[in-house]
């Protein structure tokens, strides 16, 4: 039963911080067609930035703000080294924007080494009480706000996402530019803004996801790499570019390295092995994912 | 070939012998410089090997570090494992163990090349690298599972090195011997990826690199060539792997982000030097070794080395995307290029066609499709054609805008699969079979819109289009074998392209024609594959009325050498002068077929063209 239960924590806390990075490169996708490779970098930037304002003395709840923002702020420094070079060159773009995305995503990360420092750290959770109660164990299985709010949060980002994608013109202006840039330019959308504004968002979801899941685990550089690529796989998984299929794929994906972890003690190594099976899996069946719908765009390639 | 042109392709070779051959001795006194030198000449070796993947066959990797690090363990641990105690292998290769370093290193990355290919290849862009760098970042898991024999993170020695001293580097140090053995494997590599990169298979890679659809119409199968650019590819790298245990005489994964960083380096020396050239890697791999000065870049960033890269790659991108070799040939005239003697060449030779194919007798069926159907989810885009077409004959397929023509084209050659009836070639059921082996059982065909391979030159695509006429393997490509069939085929191609009038421009890139003359160079392409049918989509779309002319001539001597052929068009006054049957389309389903006079005569055609006349 405590394992269950473990799992299940597990799963709802980390899948939500997933189904965040996953969401990143969802919009991204929406709106240029390519994968921001260096979405898992700027949760890096995201963890080590609100470390180091703590370091300098802020409280955690001040600091949460200005790190969302200057991680939008690198998200846009991204598009503008990564992506405007490629529009006047001679790549071809999918495999032009992998290259330079994830060059961007290594500087990144490297200059996160050299201006703060590589070790790993915990950052104090965002709320440490609520009326009193401040951690407790559910059968056993230890319970925090900041575990709440993980999960609280990225249901109400995910629903709002989910919103704005449908229902509002922001959404179709994304679509809208995704589907042809000169259209779009035609019908008033001014596409270099949304694809600007869709990487600022991408570098918001990353500072949510990293500092909502920073009390639960440590904050590494290897983060990047490892928790990018399971965001990822949990977007394909669900559908690149679909909010509610970042939901899924992020909840899917944790689900397993949960279980992995928690059947065997040694499980921990199997984890990644895993979730890359399972994404070969999905890739194989369905590669739009399991609620993808932009089925060919993929088919263009 | 002149003795210029000989000279002008040699000349780059001559000169990196030269340069390895002073470098060696010139720094054998100096550590720093020749440690310095081994590191450039590895690092160009697994980028050689990277370019084959990258640069040929235009799929991006982001884990290639892991077939280096396969590869030094495959010479660490596999190569003392097999030669110990009892060996089953021959005494020659027990007693110069060591030497069969390489061997094992290419088998074994080879072999996770291939395991990995099938993992990735049926993916495209994104995808496949995100596969790639997955498998990068599993390479130090899997070292730690298996740290028994692997030694864990911490790695594990080399037992056994070739004893360089007792060969002819007597007196040197064991560092000027890794140089030697590094510049030895780097030129293997190099003749191996020259090889390939003019062979039957190097423009099968290009053109699955340039353009899927058409590949497949010219009878390449591109799944099979992915999985084979992965096993080349990953065995240079291991061998590189290997020669860079020698170097360091440890062998070590490194963690999940020393792999990224690792693989990212490759890329970013492809990059440099220029994707798809055969001196881009070498270029790339000294430029970024000793125009970074990278002894005092490791030396200051030692961890940060990602910095370096990325910075570097972003630099390549937004200055020279084509490299440094691409920036260099700018400056080069295409007409001094070895290709343009190459043609010259050919056409001295025997410029018969193909004696395998011999063209069905006039009046016998080629092709017969009997109730062809295809639906788009509810859509029925063709409902049911019927058609013939016999040997010497034109069978012109015409109807108005979303009639069907382009999805009839598609399933008779297989881009599209049918939901219904039946499509046979010369009696032989097709109706089943992939797109590419229709090409080899005698079809082939021009698009709509033109899909010239644009990277490969004017002859490299009639080549390509060859490419079921010729039968070399991916062995004899590396190894260079096949010079009489690569002549034939020459041959051939400038026979082709002196029929479409393009001889003059055989060097040049595809890319580079009018749309006009990329349509001539699409009708070469198809014929190259000796075709008994031949489907031309719209031939006369964007031509001007001269060019229609002699278009018109060209296909009536293509029928008149036996060929069966079927013309696409929308424009009905095009083909009614040249077709002896017209078969006119409307709503997915044939309206009218026969004879072109009776055709224009009857009032449906008429009607669908022009809307009911009252």
């Amino acid at each position: 039963m405590t394992d269950v239960l473990q799992v299940v924590v597990s799963t709802a806390t980390v899948g939500s911080a997933l189904a965040l990075v996953a969401l990143g490169f969802g919009v991204v996708f929406a709106a240029t067609g390519v994968v921001n490779f260096a979405q898992g970098p700027l949760l890096v930037v995201a963890g080590y930035g609100a470390y180091a304002l703590t370091r300098a003395g802020l409280p955690v709840v001040a600091a949460f703000p200005l790190v969302v923002v200057g991680t939008a702020a690198a998200g846009a420094v991204v598009e503008l080294v990564a992506l405007r070079p490629l529009r006047r060159g001679t790549m071809p773009a999918d495999v032009g924007a992998v290259l330079t995305t994830f060059a961007a995503g290594l500087v990144a990360v490297d200059l996160v080494r050299l201006l703060v420092d590589a070790s790993p750290h915990r950052l104090p959770p965002l709320v440490g009480s609520v009326a009193g109660w401040e951690a407790g164990r559910v059968a056993g299985v230890a319970v925090t706000p900041a575990d709440v709010l993980v999960v609280v949060v990225t249901l109400a980002v995910v629903a709002g996402a989910d919103v704005t994608q449908r229902r509002t013109a922001a959404g179709r202006a994304l679509r809208a530019v995704a589907e042809d840039r000169e259209a779009a330019a035609l019908v008033g959308v001014n596409p270099r803004a949304v694809v600007t504004v869709a990487f600022a968002a991408a570098g918001a979801l990353a500072a949510l996801a990293a500092v909502l899941l920073a009390p639960r685990s440590f904050v590494r550089l290897e983060n990047g790499l490892l928790l990018g690529l399971q965001g990822f796989v949990a977007a394909v998984l669900g559908g690149l570019g679909s909010a509610r299929g970042a939901l899924a794929g992020g909840y899917a994906v944790a689900a397993v390295s949960a279980v992995a972890r928690t059947a065997s003690p040694t499980g921990a190594r199997y984890e990644y092995l895993l979730v890359f099976l399972l994404f070969l899996a999905v890739l194989a069946v369905r590669p739009t994912g399991l609620l993808g719908e932009r089925g060919e765009r993929l088919e263009k390639a | 070939m002149g003795r210029a042109g000989r000279l002008r392709r040699w000349a780059p070779t001559a000169a990196l012998v030269a340069f390895l051959l002073w470098f060696g001795p010139a720094q054998a006194g100096n550590r720093k410089w020749l440690d310095l030198g081994v590191e450039a000449l590895v690092l160009a070796v697994a980028a050689t090997g990277l370019n084959v993947l990258t640069g040929y066959t235009g799929l991006l990797s982001l884990g290639h570090a892991g077939f280096f690090v396969a590869g030094g363990y495959a010479g660490a641990v596999l190569g003392p494992y097999l030669l110990g105690e009892g060996s089953f292998l021959p005494d020659v290769v027990v007693r110069n163990g060591p030497w069969f370093g390489p061997v094992f290193a290419a088998a074994v990355a080879a072999a996770l090349g291939v395991v990995l290919a099938l993992a990735c290849c049926h993916l495209r862009g994104f995808h496949l690298t995100v596969v790639t760098l997955a498998f990068g970042t599993l390479v130090p898991a899997v070292v730690v599972l298996a740290s028994g024999p692997l030694g864990g993170l911490a790695g594990r020695a080399l037992e056994r090195v070739p004893d360089t001293r007792n060969a002819f580097l007597a007196r040197s140090h064991i560092l000027a011997g890794v140089y030697y053995t590094a510049a030895v494997v780097l030129l293997a590599a190099l003749w191996a990826s020259r090889n390939l990169a003019r062979s039957r298979w190097g423009r099968a890679l290009g053109a699955v690199r340039d353009s899927d659809v058409a590949a497949r119409a010219s009878g390449i199968d591109p799944y099979r060539h992915r999985v084979g650019a992965f096993a080349v590819s990953a065995a240079i790298v291991g061998v590189a792997g290997w020669v860079g245990a020698l170097r360091t005489l440890t062998v070590s994964s490194g963690s999940a982000l020393d792999v990224q960083t690792e693989s990212f380096r490759y890329v970013v020396t492809v990059a440099l030097g220029g994707a798809g050239t055969l001196a881009g890697p070498v270029v790339g791999a000294f430029a970024l070794t000793f125009g970074l000065g990278l002894d005092v870049v490791q030396e200051r960033f030692r961890d940060r080395l990602g910095l370096v890269f990325g910075a570097v790659a972003l630099a390549v991108v937004a200055v020279a995307p084509s490299g440094l070799v691409g920036a260099f040939r700018r400056w080069v005239p295409a007409s001094a290029r070895p290709d343009a003697a190459d043609v010259e060449a050919g056409e001295a030779g025997d410029a018969a066609p193909d004696p395998s194919v011999a063209p069905p007798a006039d009046g016998t069926p080629v092709l017969r499709v009997r109730g062809l159907a295809r639906s788009f989810g509810g859509v029925r885009a063709l409902a049911g054609v019927d058609l013939e077409v016999a040997a010497g004959t034109v069978h012109a397929v015409v109807g108005p805008n979303g009639s069907g023509k382009s999805t009839f084209v598609d399933v008779v050659t297989g881009v599209v699969p049918a939901t219904g009836g039946r499509v046979e070639l010369c009696g032989r059921d097709i109706t089943r079979l992939p797109a590419f082996r229709r090409t080899a059982a005698g079809m082939g065909r021009t698009f709509q819109s033109v899909r010239v391979w644009p990277r490969m030159t004017v002859l490299e695509n009639v080549l390509a289009g060859a490419h079921v006429r010729g039968s070399a393997g991916l062995g004899r490509c590396l190894l260079g074998l096949g010079r009489a069939e690569e002549r034939r085929l020459r041959a051939r191609a400038a026979v082709l392209l002196a029929r479409v009038g393009l001889e003059g421009r055989a060097a040049d890139p595809a890319g580079a024609l009018t749309l006009s003359e990329q349509r001539r160079l699409e009708l070469a392409r198809a014929l190259a594959g000796e075709p008994v049918l031949l489907l031309l989509d719209e031939p006369a779309a964007g031509l001007d009325p001269a060019e229609v002319e002699a278009l018109g001539g060209l296909i009536r001597s293509l029928a008149a050498s036996g060929r069966a052929i079927v013309v696409v068009e929308h424009h009905v006054a095009t083909v009614f002068s040249l077709a002896g049957t017209v078969t006119v389309l409307d709503g997915g389903a044939t309206l009218v077929s026969g004879p072109p006079a009776r055709v224009a005569a009857d009032p449906r055609v008429r009607d669908v063209y022009l809307g009911p006349v009252p």
